[in-house]
């Protein structure tokens, strides 16, 4: 499933998702996505290779054994599946993709990153 | 520029207004108009040997208009308007939701609590079609826009 990047406030009933935020709409039909797309409320995240991001060498290499190589593509992954490929402790791939999904945020205004 | 294909009209636009109870009640099956003005309130500022004014801008309001027909069902547009203006709480805001052009994903929803302002009503024996009525409502608070995804 993509990654998507917020640029419009979106409304699902009982909340607001504010723009900014890289979401995954499983939530939604495919053409429903292409909706929202269509209308600029959200952007689809082509992320950097996980290598190019500053301290993820080893866990890159970690997880190029398991056939993963870009931060949506370890987005997109299953965690436990991924955690049993790598043999990684429970709850540790979802810390990282906090982590990627960090570095997929655009930084606060007036802030650099680095 | 391409010409665009993503032209709405208004024929599903969905309106959604608290009836006395405080429940959101579509009126969308009872009215066929709503229009709104996003109001800035804008001053300016012209000095003596200054011919062009600057401007300086602060506020922000939304007003609706709605066209709602005279029916005589309860918990239909006209009933929710009467009701609020008549019941005793006509100083007390609700909520009113649009939903444009459609409630479907990706359309514009435009939600927040408003004033109801004046209410109008014109019978007219020459008339054949049904009766109208107009009112206003003033936004009352932070609008906000978001779009729809559920």
């Amino acid at each position: 499933m993509a990654v998507y990047r917020v640029l419009r406030s979106l409304d699902r009933g009982s909340r607001i998702i504010e723009p900014g935020q890289i979401i995954q709409i499983d939530w939604l039909s495919p053409e429903n996505v292409g909706r929202l797309e269509t209308v600029g409320a959200v952007a689809q995240v082509h992320g950097p290779p996980l290598v190019e991001l500053p301290g993820w060498q080893l866990r890159s290499e970690r997880l190029a054994g398991a056939g993963i190589t870009t931060a949506v593509e370890f987005l997109e992954a299953d965690s436990a599946e991924v955690e049993g490929r790598i043999e990684a402790q429970p709850g540790m791939v979802d810390k990282w993709k906090q982590d990627v999904q960090k570095w997929l945020l655009p930084p606060p205004p007036g802030k650099r990153r680095g | 520029m391409a010409q665009t294909t993503t032209q709405a009209n208004a024929c599903d636009i969905e309106i959604l207004l608290d009836n006395g109870s405080g429940t959101p009640t579509s009126i969308s099956g009872s009215s066929n108009r709503v229009g709104f003005t996003l109001n800035r309130d804008v001053g300016e500022l012209r000095t003596f040997q200054t011919e062009w004014p600057v401007r300086t801008s602060c506020g922000k309001s939304l007003e609706v208009t709605l066209g709602i027909i005279y029916t005589t069902a309860s918990d239909e547009g006209k009933d929710i308007i009467f009701d609020w203006y008549f019941g005793g709480n006509a100083g007390t805001s609700r909520t009113l939701t649009l939903y444009v052009p459609t409630k479907n994903v990706g359309s514009d929803k435009l939600t927040g609590e408003f004033a109801l302002g004046p209410v109008s009503f014109d019978g007219d024996v020459s008339e054949p079609g049904p009766m109208a009525v107009e009112c206003t409502l003033m936004s009352d608070g932070a609008i906000t826009r978001s779009t729809a995804a559920t």
